[in-house]
């Protein structure tokens, strides 16, 4: 037996064995487990029952230049809803009943969602104050209201385009709400908490709370008035019998580059915009492109005057039509030929061949150069302003560039650009020749009122000269004051502009009976404050020339702005009538400013124009046409020597520069200035204080002088 | 001495008793110990919830069955080792009885599935637990029954195989997959380690493997826990969601754990977080460390339970504490193995841990007669 006793032993030693392998394999895998595994289970354990409760951050206001309120975040309702809770309380169905009947939704779907197996949803989010507090009185266990914050936007639709609005989470979806969602969202806080396997909250866990911070407020450069008296005119013009499929306004501050007003019409409520056709939601003055049509003659001439291709004597001859590369291009009024006329003229009548061969005599010069004027003007290629969903326009590539395409571009057709590439060029044309980079945004500011970014003048580059600025705004004013433009002219003001009209294009080609209109101008003439373009589409009344139809919508906005910005008027009705009248030969306005009326009214006798003051004033405080401006033989120059500087106790100095000891001593004294002057031959070169710096009736302004030689003194005294 | 072990069977005098193992109480009452505070920590937050309304109420329900389980285990420890024999039949035919009742009865609460419980005066009670007392104890005295020959096939392995299969059928009539197996594995190293023949248990291996598949087959809840077992993540909140919640229970132990009490795992996230389970809540509260020591003192208990079979001096003792040790480790293993995804997931309780009043009352009493048994050691036994 003790074999037997043997035998069993080696066998249960072999079981123990076989345990204790059985038991080391459960140590190796927990090893592998808690050691390997360990980390990456551990932060699966912690995803499994953390849960971020968002506490969404107070979206910043968006404002007007002036602070007034455009977009503004309130609270709201949202019901909310514990479904452990609910189904802990037993009144699934009642609840979900009451909540169906409350809100307008449906029963099951309701009854399935607060009896899910989260431990949060929402039931319905941003309902009315009185539906949220008759849930809240019914007291429904695992039902809450919970606050929120909502968009609200206090003007309903103004601006409706360029403002845009926000999703249900306050996340920015158009306009400035999307593009400036940097600044207005904030970051969203939360609280993480822990939960059981049952979403319920753990007692005793930690809850960490990180609070949120609130979004800046956006101030706009767009002034909520201007933007009124632009949307009053559009809406009236949709109204009226011009009946158009769309109208558009852009007005930009041509000094700046900051976009005053962008309308179009038809509108829509920003606190509704769900129940808004998608296409009334898009800005066309940024992302939509259109053949700019005449108005495009402002870059042509710009252009041709820069490089010196034509002078203000040029003269054109329209025989109805031109032809290019065996082309013929059709002037508007090809039945009754303009026949020749000086570039006033041809501004006046907007003649197309002249303005072809404008654009010809830039190419003549240098090939391409006309091309490289377009993009130099901001063409082609986005303006950078602080916007999303900004076109480029379309542009022909240079190579395909043939002469052709240069003839039909002088005239503005052939070349797609956004209303805001043309205002932004002809912005250009109104600033002494710098193109500006638009802003939309002028300043960012935190909760505490502290500026957190400001917006400066962004300069692209110099485009055209000073004085061919000068010289075109002069033309643009003919323009107004005796062409195309003649409707837009406001009594009182002196406007510069141009009219536009095209073809819709489309599939292969124009649609016949489907036009753009536009009117694109600039007031005061000699010293922009706005630049300000009209465009209507497809209008359906009969009218659908730019002059006949923008040229009116113009006037209106632009008049009530320019009162609005407190620019004093300069001329009146008569005046400019009177100056219309006269001979066939133009001469260039020479600059009487800063002159005495006497000495003025002299140098404008010697050459052959009339002259008629206006104002009390000694000294020549502006003048209409402005210098460099052509004016037919025998036409009248308007002196504005209202001075208000006199009035007003301060006196503005007047630049010197380039006068004679003679007539500096005269213009001072008649402002009641003393002179202190260096050398006393030829003209001054030097003055101090600097011009239009206001100085007190008897300060003294000290003039250097320097000779010249002969040929310069010619130059210098004029014609 | 030598007539004794000449025919153990009919001697009941093994010499006076002397002290019992010490190592085996020690680990008893530390893996005891180790229990209650672990059921108190895994079901104090559920507890507080409806039906019971009472954090206290699981700690409370278990340190009565300890109370019950420690009053087992000092009648069989004080009783008369031969009475173990007497006993054996007395113990297991009521057994079986109970068995048959309960895979017939259709009066039984039907609980996750599994037909276990028997209801007895509003206390619930397991029978097939006392199978791993009964088992044993009826094949230690069969195989040292006259006209018994282990190696006959008729006279030793025939009987063998009717009660343990008879023992591990019935419980699997249950739907206790696990419970069978630890009862059948029990008896199968009882049978190897008391000389019945290779081929017998070779055939026993084939024909349990066939059982264990039809039976799996059978039942497509457990087709699901086999898939959920090869690979848990791919379906972590159904049918991986057990496997996945004790992985990141043990995961999030780390090294040291925790802190006890701090787990987060039996926030309503790890099913049977007291019993089946409760190992995990100790890997998630105690880490690494805690459970090596839990294992260390499994391992101590088992190793100093196989050396009082080894060191008997009848046969029946030999066998009998052989079959104890076989039993409460297999089941032990079983569960370690679920609670690390060694094994499929089943319903296995861990031995003196676990919460459940039968389990622990049952585990003590077998300690005590293990500790019973190890009074008659002989050193020099060969």
């Amino acid at each position: 037996m003790a074999a037997v006793k043997l035998f069993m032993r080696r066998k249960i030693t072999f079981v123990l064995i076989l345990l204790l392998i059985a038991f080391a394999t459960v140590v190796v895998k927990l090893a592998f487990i808690q050691f390997v595994q360990g980390e990456e289970l551990q932060i699966k354990a912690e995803e499994l029952r953390t849960r971020d409760l968002p506490v969404s951050a107070s979206r910043g206001d968006i404002c007007d230049r002036n602070g007034n309120k455009l977009a503004i975040s309130i609270t709201a309702d949202s019901i909310s809803a514990s479904p452990p809770d609910v189904v802990n309380s037993g009144d699934a169905e009642k609840s979900a009943l009451f909540l169906s009947e409350k809100l307008g939704l449906d029963y099951d779907k309701v009854l399935k969602n607060i009896t899910s197996k989260k431990s949060f949803v929402w039931v319905k989010r941003k309902v009315d104050f009185d539906i949220s507090q008759s849930i809240e009185d019914k007291g429904l266990t695992g039902i809450n209201i919970v606050q929120e914050t909502q968009r609200y936007y206090p003007k309903s639709s103004l601006a409706c385009q360029l403002i845009g609005f926000c999703g249900v989470d306050n996340q920015g979806l158009e306009g400035v709400e999307v593009a400036c969602d940097k600044w207005l969202s904030g970051n969203d806080g939360r609280v993480v908490s822990e939960y059981d396997g049952i979403g319920q909250a753990i007692p005793q866990a930690e809850y960490e709370y990180i609070a949120p911070t609130d979004g800046y407020d956006v101030y706009l450069t767009i002034d909520e008035n201007i933007q009124y008296f632009c949307e009053r005119e559009l809406e009236k013009l949709m109204a009226s019998d011009v009946n158009p499929k769309s109208a558009s306004i852009l007005m930009m501050n041509p000094k700046t580059g900051e976009i005053l007003a962008m309308a179009t019409a038809p509108e829509y409520d920003l606190n509704d915009y769900k129940s808004a056709d998608s296409s009334l939601r898009r800005n066309p003055l940024i992302s939509d492109s259109y053949e700019p049509g005449s108005c495009f003659k402002i870059i042509t001439s710009s252009a041709a005057l820069e490089e010196g291709t034509i002078n203000t004597s040029s003269t054109f001859y329209d025989p109805g039509y031109v032809m290019v590369a065996g082309q013929k291009i059709k002037c508007w009024r090809y039945y009754n030929p303009h026949g020749s006329q000086t570039l006033v003229e041809a501004f006046q009548n907007s003649c197309n061949p002249a303005f072809v061969k404008i654009g010809q005599s830039i190419e003549a010069k240098e090939e391409g150069l006309f091309y490289k004027y377009i993009k130099a003007f901001g063409f082609g290629q986005q303006t950078g302003i602080d916007l999303s969903g900004e076109a480029s326009g379309i542009m022909i590539d240079q190579d395909k560039l043939g002469p052709v395409e240069v003839a039909t571009i002088s005239i503005g057709q052939g070349i797609a650009v956004t209303p805001l590439q043309l205002v932004t060029a002809v912005s250009a044309v109104a600033n002494g020749g710098t193109l500006l980079e638009p802003q939309i945004v002028s300043k960012v500011v935190d909760n505490d009122g502290k500026v957190i970014q400001n917006f400066q003048k962004k300069e692209v580059r110099q485009v055209i000269s000073q004085d061919t600025s000068k010289l075109v705004c002069s033309l643009l004013e003919q323009v107004v004051a005796n062409g195309t433009g003649r409707k837009a002219y406001i009594e009182g003001y002196r406007v510069g502009g141009k009219t536009g009209t095209a073809q819709v294009a489309g599939k292969g080609g124009y649609v016949a009976g489907k036009y753009v209109a536009s009117f694109i101008g600039m007031a005061p003439a000699n010293d922009p404050q706005i630049v300000c373009l009209v465009v209507i589409n497809e209008p359906s009344g009969g009218l659908y020339q730019g002059g006949q139809i923008a040229a009116p919508v113009f006037k209106a906005v632009v008049e009530d702005t320019l009162r609005y910005m407190g620019v004093t008027p300069q001329v009146t009705d008569d005046e400019v009538n009177n100056g219309n009248d006269g001979a066939s030969t133009t001469v260039e306005v020479p600059d009487v400013t800063n002159l005495t009326a006497d000495a003025a009214t002299e140098l404008l006798d010697l050459i052959g124009l009339k002259v008629q003051t206006k104002g009390s004033g000694i000294i020549v405080a502006s003048q209409v046409p402005v210098a460099g401006g052509s004016l037919e033989a025998g036409g009248t120059v308007i002196l504005n020597c209202d001075n208000s500087s006199t009035v007003a106790g301060k006196i503005t100095v007047p630049d010197l520069t380039g006068k004679k000891l003679s007539e500096v001593a005269g213009i001072l004294s008649a402002m009641g200035l003393k002179l202190v002057y260096e050398g006393s031959e030829g003209i001054a070169f030097e003055q101090s204080p600097q011009p239009l710096k206001k100085v007190t009736a008897g300060s003294t302004v000290s003039v250097k002088f320097k000779a010249i030689d002969k040929d310069e003194e010619a130059q210098s005294v004029g014609p | 001495m030598k007539s004794a072990q000449a025919n153990p069977a009919r001697q009941g005098n093994l010499g006076n008793p002397g002290n019992p193992d010490w190592w085996i109480l020690i680990s008893v009452i530390v893996l005891t110990a180790i229990g209650v505070i672990m059921v108190f920590s895994a079901s104090q937050y559920f507890a507080t919830y409806a039906p019971y309304n009472d954090s206290y109420h699981f700690l409370k329900k278990h340190s009565e069955a300890a109370a019950l389980g420690f009053l087992g285990m000092y009648i069989a420890y004080k009783m008369k080792y031969e009475w173990y024999k007497k006993l054996s039949w007395v113990v297991f035919i009521p057994m079986i009885l109970l068995l048959i009742f309960m895979a017939a009865s259709t009066q039984i609460e039907s609980i996750g599935g599994a037909q276990r419980w028997l209801q007895i005066g509003g206390q619930q009670f397991q029978p097939s637990e006392l199978s791993k007392i009964a088992l044993p104890l009826v094949l230690a005295k069969l195989f040292c029954s006259p006209g018994i020959d282990v190696k006959s096939f008729s006279k030793g392995f025939l009987p063998a195989i009717i009660i343990t299969g008879g023992t591990a059928g019935l419980i699997l009539a249950q739907t206790a997959l696990s419970s069978s197996m630890v009862v059948a594995a029990t008896g199968f190293l009882m049978m190897y380690c008391a000389g019945v023949r290779k081929r017998f248990l070779t055939g026993t291996l084939v024909l349990g493997a066939v059982v264990v598949v039809a039976a799996i087959i059978y039942e497509p809840f457990r087709v699901n826990r086999i898939m959920a077992y090869l690979d848990p993540w791919a379906d972590p909140t159904g049918s991986g969601w057990q496997t996945v919640q004790s992985l990141l229970a043990l995961g999030s132990g780390g090294l040291s754990g925790v802190g006890l009490g701090s787990g987060s795992s039996k926030l309503f996230y790890l099913p049977a977080r007291h019993t089946d389970f409760i190992f995990s809540v100790l890997g998630e509260e105690l880490g690494f460390l805690g459970c090596i020591f839990v294992i260390v003192v499994f391992v101590l208990f088992i190793w100093r339970g196989m050396l009082v079979a080894v060191k008997m001096p009848d046969k029946f003792g030999s066998l009998l504490a052989l079959g104890i040790i076989c039993a409460m480790s297999i089941q032990a293993f079983i569960n370690l193995g679920v609670v690390s995804g060694l094994l499929p997931v089943t319903g296995v309780t861990l031995p003196f841990i676990s919460y459940g009043g039968t389990s622990l009352a049952v585990c003590l009493t077998m300690a005590g007669m293990l500790l019973n048994l190890s009074r008659y050691v002989k050193e020099d036994a060969k």
